[in-house]
């Protein structure tokens, strides 16, 4: 499936700069140390917009198609890049689509310029909105913040009497906690609310959290099939060059195969991945159930294939050294960001039967 | 075609008064912990646990008396492994010694070597290593090329292992060295037990992918070994390590690794499990059982003399797929709460990560399946 030009164009740029970071060695020293915040990472990705490709020019962004962000996530996963960028993307979307004036010209510029944001990943789970709202301030506790600690706003459903409404909040208004995880190319947070003033959206809560929710599995479908891009590269060029008993062990069957059967699942996901972006850049009216299926089945390809690369390559790929695990830790926490696979394969036969 | 005949599991005393003795000494020395602390439970040392159980007689159980074992019944031993793996017990500090290192020096050992090493082992103060793989000889571990040269009564022993688990806890590792003058292959290559305080030995931690220290490079540099050391006849290596790696399968040990979590989530799951859950955990334990059989009729086979290579090498491979397809099946179903700290989710999220390496240690499951192909005739 062959993409737009600019967008080609704008992955290829993407990867340029993704290369060099890696080249660095800012991936390794971020997880390494468990730090939160990979700053040249983030200081490069602000400076060259890639936080406001979704942003309408009218808010100084620029105004690309989704198809720019899809992109850009494939080339993050494919780096392991530690950087919250998707929600902050997500979110603008959100503002621009549902905000009101002030909304939006409080937080358009400064998502665009390179502030995060956050939500609760642990699925669309409406019901348990755990935020009240009383005279216009918030109060409670809510997790699952992904990448918290680094968000300037926070977008949570609150409880307005019998209303569920959107709200956003500065995070400089709340206290975060930051809940580290075994993939240390992110984190969770815990936010509690004290009071903290909120600014309520009027639209529909169900219709932002389903947007959120194509967004966010579209993304994560995207860094799982980069990074299983990856992790198949470079576990077929170690094949290429281990030998055991006289000959590369890339010669031997049982592996070889299995490689092959890797990149089989890899294409096909991806081709299921092309026909979801292009149905959510159309905002189709099946987007929603391509980006649920998508969502399962490339972070599941992605840690089937980051699993058998540590059995490829033997005890190395058992060590801390060796990056196998950074990618495995990641598609293992995909499989379960924002709802594990059983549950989007039950809401895509739910929308299916509907 | 070979196929896999059973053999009853028929242990010389009544399994119920030992295990209950293994519980009672269990309710007494285990070291408190949760699920995640009793996962994969072999890989877990700790000297203190160890030495009380040297004492109460569950180490070297079935080596003669006369060396400091318990001149017991192979099968009343795997009943007692049975017990400490199933609870979770944290037995790696002498697993090898227990495991392997006891049983090598019965069969291939100098009478000097048993008197000396043996009582320490069995009383769990005297650790071993297994030094086969290098970095150029995993798989093909024929290949291996630390060199020894002998002179007068000494080797000089040069070259480097790698994978080694424990070497950093262990008093002697049992390495396999090429000494033949211009051998190929499985040919010249002999077992020497070295010690790990002799000079030239550098043994350096690799830090896997958890976090965690268990494996190590070591590296011997002319490091002087007396010809006393060497264990088995010079040249009679090769023979000597494939007995000792089907031993080294047979157990189980090679499907329990992941036993801790199983019962950890039957337990979260409570009396009355959602369907998928019910279904999941009928599934494991029908499984579970099977595999159980396996490897008892396995171990009672290897106790009557036979040479059950092929069946060690099915069950570890069967074992080993589900050791490593539970964690994966579980967290499929279960609602994982991301951010918990609960003793259900750290032995969840530890045994996601280690479970890759269960079909690597040991013999990887492509030599294992190599192994059973050859045992259907075909080369
Ligand atoms: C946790 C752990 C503990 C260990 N502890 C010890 C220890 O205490 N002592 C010790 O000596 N070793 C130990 N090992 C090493 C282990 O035995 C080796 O990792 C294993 O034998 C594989 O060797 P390798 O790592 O060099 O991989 P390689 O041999 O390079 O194999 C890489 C991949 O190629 C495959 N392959 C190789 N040859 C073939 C073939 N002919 N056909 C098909 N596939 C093939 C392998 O199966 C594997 O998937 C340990 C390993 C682990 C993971």
């Amino acid at each position: 499936m062959g993409e737009a030009v600019g967008t080609a164009e704008l992955r290829e740029s993407f990867r340029e700069v993704l290369d060099d970071i890696v080249a660095a060695g800012c991936v390794r020293r971020h997880v390494d140390e468990g730090a939160s915040r990979c700053a040249p990472l983030w200081t490069k990705a602000a400076e060259l917009g890639w936080f406001a490709l979704l942003t309408p020019e009218s808010h100084g962004g620029l105004g690309l198609p989704r198809a720019a962000a899809a992109a850009l996530y494939e080339e993050l996963g494919r780096a392991a890049a530690p950087l919250p960028i998707a929600a902050a993307l997500a979110a603008t979307e959100i503002v621009s689509a549902f905000g009101s004036q002030a909304q939006q010209a409080q937080w358009l510029s400064r998502l665009a310029g390179g502030d995060a944001a956050a939500f609760s990943a642990s699925g669309p789970a409406l019901d348990d909105a755990s935020l009240r709202l009383a005279n216009a301030a918030l109060f409670g506790e809510t997790g699952d913040l992904l990448d918290g600690v680094e968000a300037a706003l926070l977008l949570a459903p609150v409880r307005d009497g019998e209303n569920l409404r959107w709200a956003l909040i500065d995070a400089a208004d709340l206290s975060m906690q930051r809940i580290a995880l075994v993939d240390r190319t992110r984190s969770l947070a815990r936010a509690r609310l004290d009071g903290a003033p909120a600014s309520v959206f009027s639209a529909d809560a169900h219709a932002i959290a389903r947007k959120l929710r194509i967004h966010m599995s579209i993304a994560l479908a995207c860094d799982s099939i980069g990074g299983a891009r990856e992790v198949l590269a470079f576990t077929i060029a170690y094949l290429k060059t281990r030998e055991q008993f006289g000959k590369p062990i890339g010669s031997f069957q049982a592996l070889k195969h299995r490689c092959a059967e890797h990149l089989v699942a890899i294409e096909a996901a991806s081709a299921l991945l092309g026909e979801a972006v292009s149905r959510w850049e159309r905002d189709d009216i099946e987007a929603e159930l391509y980006a649920l299926l998508i969502k399962a089945q490339a972070c599941d390809v992605y840690a089937a294939v980051a699993e058998d690369a540590v059995q490829l390559h033997g005890g190395i790929g058992f060590t801390w050294e060796h990056m196998c695990h950074v990618y495995l830790k990641r598609a293992k926490l995909n499989q379960v960001l924002f709802g594990a696979s059983a549950a989007y394969h039950d809401a895509a036969a739910r929308l299916l039967a509907a | 075609m070979q196929t896999f005949s059973t053999r009853p599991f028929e242990p010389p005393v009544d399994p119920g008064v030992l295990r209950a003795q293994v519980r009672a000494f269990l309710a007494e020395h285990q070291p408190a912990g949760d699920a995640a602390s009793r996962a994969n439970s072999w890989a877990v040392a700790d000297r203190t646990f160890t030495r009380a159980l040297g004492k109460a007689g569950f180490i070297g159980m079935i080596w003669p008396k006369d060396y400091g074992g318990g001149g017991r019944h192979p099968l009343e031993r795997y009943i007692v492994l049975e017990e400490l793996l199933a609870a979770g017990a944290p037995v790696g500090m002498h697993w090898i010694a227990d495991r392997q290192g006891g049983p090598l020096l019965l069969r291939y050992g100098t009478e000097a070597q048993r008197r000396d090493l043996l009582p320490r082992m069995a009383a769990g103060e005297l650790y071993t290593c297994i030094g086969m793989s290098e970095p150029g000889s995993g798989s093909d571990l024929a290949s291996v090329r630390t060199r020894g040269e002998r002179e007068g009564d000494h080797w000089r022993i040069s070259g480097q292992k790698v994978w080694t688990t424990n070497a950093h806890h262990a008093h002697y590792m049992i390495a396999l060295v090429r000494t033949g003058e211009r051998s190929q292959r499985q040919e010249g290559l002999t077992q020497f037990l070295i010690d790990l305080k002799s000079p030239g030995v550098a043994v350096r931690p690799i830090i896997d992918l958890v976090g965690g220290h268990d494996f190590n490079e070591v590296f011997l540099e002319n490091v002087l070994v007396p010809d006393a050391m060497r264990v088995g006849e010079e040249g009679a290596g090769w023979r000597q390590v494939t007995a000792e790696l089907s031993l080294e399968r047979s157990g189980p040990e090679r499907y329990l690794s992941s036993y801790a979590l199983l019962l950890e989530f039957i337990r979260v799951c409570g009396d009355r499990p959602a369907p998928a859950a019910a279904e999941l955990i009928g599934r494991l334990t029908a499984e579970l059982w099977t595999l159980r059989h396996m490897s008892r009729s396995t171990a009672a086979k290897l106790a009557a003399g036979e040479d059950p290579a092929l069946e060690a090498a099915i069950v570890k491979d069967l074992g080993n797929s589900f050791e490593q397809a539970l964690p994966r099946m579980i967290q499929a179903i279960s609602d994982v709460d991301l951010a918990s700290d609960s003793a259900f989710a750290r032995a969840l999220a530890l045994l996601l990560q280690i479970a890759p390496s269960f079909s690597l240690r040991g013999g990887t499951r492509e030599i294992l399946r190599g192994i059973i192909a050859r045992g259907l005739g075909l080369r």
